[in-house]
């Protein structure tokens, strides 16, 4: 810090505080600030009036301190100070306006003031810290680098921080003791499933699963919530629960009730919390690619009849990861997908996934109701099945092949051991250089059928010359896993470390191993490694990928930094685009929204069960999985910023066409609909996954939407509530509206300025409510009318009533007002530049993992201006975004 | 050397092994009463557990009356170990394997040796029972008592039949067992 220099700003404000609005000499003024100031914003903010919180007097009196502007809280209430000076907000509108040259004179003077300080204060460092992986990206990086991937390491990592919204930035990327010892921990687990352990690949099997058989699933179809059909009817020997429930479990069992393979399970039921059906004979023992196929339809019985389904019904799919020996329930799971299930006709659904040790998939009628319908013949259903009308999704069979190996060793192996054979040992062994641990592979989960093939020799890679192949190992695999070329003194160390191990007794492999952790755990793998000024080619690359990918970058990328080829526009260009086309793009999709628009907070509070008796998990999904087609819809398309606030179309499956009142959409899969002219949906503004975040369960308010949307989209996000200052707490009776409360609230001076400010877009968006469906009325519990059912699922008790009505008026500060969401919609996106210009900023933090800086503004401006020059298409962003210095310099 | 056989030494092979064979071969027969005839159905299950256990041939088989008369070679059914001269053991492991070949569905034991017009018909109405295993469960649930030498359920008509040496059991005891059965209400007898 360097206190020889004083502040340009400093002494020119006390210059300025002198002269009038500090104290009565008048000192002739160098800037043409301190009259802006005295004429326009004295009676608000001085010491006594002090609207707003904001006291000019003392904020310019702290100036006489030496390098007050170096105090964060200080500077950045200059550039807020700036910020509403520029945008018109200040001074307020029903007061006179500043001359335009006056006020673009004060602005001046303020920007290169601050841009002075900021660069005297970033001279002597980088402006992106030193940044270690987040937990996203380590483990997208492990599973591209070892070609596995579905392994699951991300959990084993402690949770990163966030700052500025992202968890990219360098600021939230601290390193522990904690985070030392995991990394250990999910590097010997990474080594132990990417090393062969034989010389020929485990044998593939192919195995025909039915649902019926675990003994959930048997419980069901006792009780009647469940029942076998086999060739579309009516199973001949297990007809569906009657009169009485199927009597005597183990009975069943004994007699193979559920065991044909040509018997299809048919299933009334949604899960809840003690029905979690799953594939419960097999749980996978070899890490690898598993081909699946499920053969899924819908129908809709009535009393012992067979009739044509509703719709299409969806049908979930998930991995079950197995606690311990996968005794009871509770074991975590990842939704894989939700597929079609057609009325009468069984469709086919195949596709690869990567499974680890000691999984296999889960089972959901995504699609009925989430009401427990458990055992409807007990619960007042007259003759249980037989008596009862409804639909059903209906299963036939899963079919798991695998794992599916193109190579032996596989790639993982090679990644590590490329041409080394194998050759056997002796685990009993006592002389000799020690061998790796073989512990042998058994079945350990109750149920499950699959077993191992016969136990195997021990198998360990064989080196006749250990130093040369060490050396050699090494130069191959350290520059990928470090993503950058690497010095031979660094390499040199590694060995060193090899020949220690050696030396100590270890065989070639655990040596090696040993090697390879401690490369997974340094801070060349852990760590963005940049030059401070410009990025080089492999920074670049590896920042591009990191991006786009949200992991290392690939060969292509790679070879074109190496060959010094990647910075150049047009080949730059072609890779993002590369990229983009890649799936792997889906990563930063997900990673993006995930925290730009807070996706990753979806689940963080259930809907009221009784107020929204509709919101299920498979509605929770489509909304998160409507946000990312949508982006990238607009990535693919380039269509531009204002779809963030206003679009005619929305991607939608039919839950949300439900949701949203919109006809005409069948299944589950997220698709492009086409809007009617008045309809308010497709846009981020009102999908009902950002209307679910920005709600708390049971009850809506304007505010934390409002500062949602001013935050995240519009990019003027409101300062933090004062302390002391209680939350308007909504009045879940019903009796009185949030507006009502709000504007008790805002009868406090102190309050309104910042509410005028925050609210208005929450006001309107009060025309949804915590689900994200539109309304007229406030849903309440004690007073109200009765509601009527609507599209609600008719298995579904409607118990909530209807209050009072809602208003979607509002008025924003600069006094533009609006009456329904459509008008507001159409206010926003009536200044596309704004909608851009944050999408650009939030854009530039997140890939660069630092703030943009006052003095970045001029060039993300140019990145605006050159996006807005090229029709201002989201690709087209993303492209100049990259291909800006804000991206490309440390 | 050679190693081949002569055909001298073949030929004496070829006379010698079933005269050798018939030496140890026996074939040993028991009439036993079948545990596990809940409905006409269960024949054919029958029919495949007995497929799957070679060593056991059903040579004679009345499944009205639930009886079976089994031949095998005692050796064949304990082939490392000293053939028992106990029958109970033989009819142990018998029980053994077609326990583990029918997943203990089906079961024989001696029979009593009642003649057929001491034993008492009981009927106890089950309602419908359109399912196979239901009627097996209900079938269980009485076979097992001491005194009932078979019984049967009928789908259509909804009942339970049962021959019973009265001298040991009862109606109501057949009752009583099917009562406790978990989520069974019985209807009005």
């Amino acid at each position: 810090m360097n206190f020889a220099r004083p502040s340009v700003l400093l002494v020119a404000l006390f210059s300025a505080a002198r002269h009038g609005l500090l104290c009565a000499d008048p000192v002739p003024n160098p800037s043409p600030l301190a009259p802006f100031l005295e004429a326009h914003c004295a009676d608000c903010h001085d010491a006594d009036s002090k609207k707003g919180g904001l006291d000019l007097g003392a904020l310019t009196a702290n100036l006489s301190k030496p390098d007050s502007l170096s105090d964060p809280e200080t500077f950045a209430l200059w550039v807020r100070l700036h910020d509403r000076i520029e945008s018109g907000e200040m001074p307020p509108a029903k007061k006179p306006r500043p001359a335009p040259t006056d006020r673009e004179k004060a602005l001046q003077w303020i920007a290169q003031t601050l841009e002075t300080q900021e660069l005297q204060q970033s001279r002597d460092h980088v402006r992106t810290g030193v940044r270690r992986l987040t937990r996203a990206e380590y483990e997208n990086t492990v599973r591209d680098l070892f070609s596995m991937p579905g392994i699951l390491v991300q959990n084993l990592l402690p949770a990163d921080g966030s700052a500025l919204g992202f968890d990219k930035n360098t600021d939230a990327l601290d390193l522990s003791h904690v985070n030392i010892a995991k990394y250990v921990e999910a590097a010997e687990k990474i080594l132990d499933l990417a090393i062969a352990t034989r010389p020929t690949p485990p044998p593939s099997s192919k195995i025909r699963l039915t649902l019926a058989g675990n003994y959930q699933t048997n419980l069901t179809l006792m009780g009647g919530d469940a029942m076998l059909l086999k060739d579309g009817k009516l199973h001949p020997d297990t007809p569906p629960a009657g009169a009485h429930a199927h009597i005597d479990q183990g009975a069943h069992e004994r007699m193979g009730a559920f065991e044909g393979e040509d018997s299809s399970t048919a299933v009334f039921r949604h899960e809840d919390e003690s029905f979690n059906p799953y594939y419960q004979r097999f749980a996978s023992l070899y890490p690898g690619m598993y081909k699946v196929r499920a053969s899924f339809w819908s129908l809709q019985w009535e009393k012992g009849s067979i009739l044509p389904s509703r719709t299409t019904e969806a049908a979930r799919l998930s991995i079950v990861h197995f606690n311990e020996n996968g005794r009871g329930g509770g074991h975590p799971s990842t939704v894989l997908g939700y597929f079609d299930a057609p009325s009468l006709k069984p469709a086919e659904h195949a596709f690869e996934t990567w499974l680890n040790p000691r999984e296999t998939f889960g089972f959901n009628t995504a699609s009925l109701a989430h009401v427990v319908l458990y055992r409807v013949g007990t619960w007042g259903q007259l003759n249980r099945t037989m008596g009862y009308t409804g639909p059903c999704i209906v299963n036939d069979w899963l079919e798991v092949e695998g794992p599916v190996h193109d190579i032996w060793p596989p790639r993982s192996h090679r990644l590590l051991f490329p041409d080394l054979p194998m050759e056997e040992f002796s685990p009993k062994r006592k002389d000799g250089p020690r061998m790796p641990a073989r512990p042998v592979l058994k079945q350990d989960i109750l149920g499950a059928r699959n077993r191992p093939d016969p136990v195997q020799p021990a198998f360990t890679v064989k080196s006749d010359q250990p130093e040369a192949d060490a050396e050699r190992l090494l130069a191959a695999f350290l520059p990928r896993a470090f993503r950058r070329p690497v010095p031979d003194e660094i390499r040199a160390a590694y060995l060193e470390q090899f020949r220690q191990r050696l030396a100590a007794g270890d065989g070639f492999e655990l040596a090696m191993r040993w090697v390879y952790r401690a490369a997974l755990c340094s801070p060349d793998f852990l760590y963005h490694v940049e030059p401070a000024t410009t990025l080089d080619p492999h920074a670049l690359a590896s920042r591009v990928s990191y991006l786009l990918w949200n992991s290392q970058p690939d060969d292509t990328l790679t070879k074109l930094a190496a060959s010094g080829t990647l910075s150049q526009p047009n080949t730059l260009a072609r890779e993002v685009q590369r990229l983009l086309e890649d799936r792997r793009s889906d990563r930063f999709i997900e990673d993006f929204l995930g925290q730009w628009l807070k996706l990753r907070s979806i689940a963080a509070n259930d809907p009221d069960k009784k107020l929204y008796p509709e919101f299920s998990a498979y509605l929770q999904d489509s909304m998160v999985n409507e946000t990312r087609a949508f982006f990238r819809e607009l990535l693919t398309k380039n269509l531009g910023a204002a779809h963030l606030v206003k679009s005619d179309f929305a991607m939608l499956n039919e839950r949300l066409a439900q949701l949203y009142n919109i006809p005409g959409v069948t299944g589950p899969a997220i698709r492009r609909v086409q809007l009617p002219p008045d309809c308010p949906r497709g846009p981020f503004l009102t999908q009902a996954a950002l209307l679910k975040i920005t709600a708390n369960g049971t009850t809506t308010s304007p505010v934390p939407r409002g500062a949602f949307v001013m935050g995240r989209l519009l990019g003027r996000p409101p300062q933090p509530p004062p302390p002391n200052i209680p939350a308007v707490e909504p009045d879940v009776r019903g009796a009185t509206t949030i507006r009502e409360l709000l504007e008790r609230h805002r009868s406090n001076a102190s309050c309104s300025a910042c509410h005028a400010y925050i609210d208005p877009p929450g006001l309107a968006l009060e025309a949804f409510d915590v689900i994200g469906g539109m309304r007229t009325r406030y849903r309440s519990l004690d007073q109200g009318d009765p509601a009527p059912r609507g599209n609600i699922d008719s298995k579904i008790s409607v118990q909530f009533l209807l209050g009072p009505s809602v208003d979607t008026t509002g008025e924003f500060a600069d006094a533009r007002r609006f009456s329904n969401i459509a008008e507001l919609q159409n206010l926003l996106a009536a200044d596309p530049h704004r909608l851009l210009s944050n999408l650009a900023r939030q854009l530039t933090i997140y890939a660069t993992g630092r703030d943009v800086a006052f003095r970045d503004r001029a060039a993300l401006a140019q990145v605006v201006a050159r996006t807005e020059a090229q029709g201002g298409g989201l690709r087209t962003l993303l492209h100049e975004v990259i291909r800006s210095p804000l991206f490309q310099t440390r | 050397m050679n190693h081949a056989p002569s055909p001298l030494r073949a030929a004496a092979a070829a006379l010698l092994l079933p005269l050798l064979c018939a030496a140890t071969a026996r074939a040993d027969k028991m009439d036993l009463r079948v545990i596990g005839f809940s409905a006409p159905e269960r024949e054919k299950d029958f029919a495949l557990t007995m497929e799957k256990m070679p060593d056991l041939r059903a040579i004679a088989l009345d499944a009205e009356h639930a009886r079976v008369t089994l031949e095998f070679n005692p050796a064949d059914l304990f082939p490392k170990v000293k053939v028992p001269s106990d029958p109970a053991a033989i009819l142990k492991r018998i029980n053994d394997l077609t326990g583990a070949a029918s997943l203990r569905t089906f079961q024989f034991a001696t029979p009593s040796g009642l003649a057929e017009d001491t034993l008492a018909k009981v009927e106890i109405k089950v309602g419908l029972l359109d399912c196979k295993s239901c009627r097996y469960a209900f079938y269980s649930a009485v076979a097992g008592i001491d005194g009932v030498e078979r019984a049967t359920v009928h789908s259509t008509a909804g009942v339970l039949t049962a021959w019973i040496d009265p001298q040991k059991t009862s109606k109501d005891a057949l009752f009583q067992a099917l009562k406790k059965l978990k989520g069974v209400e019985l209807p009005p007898q």
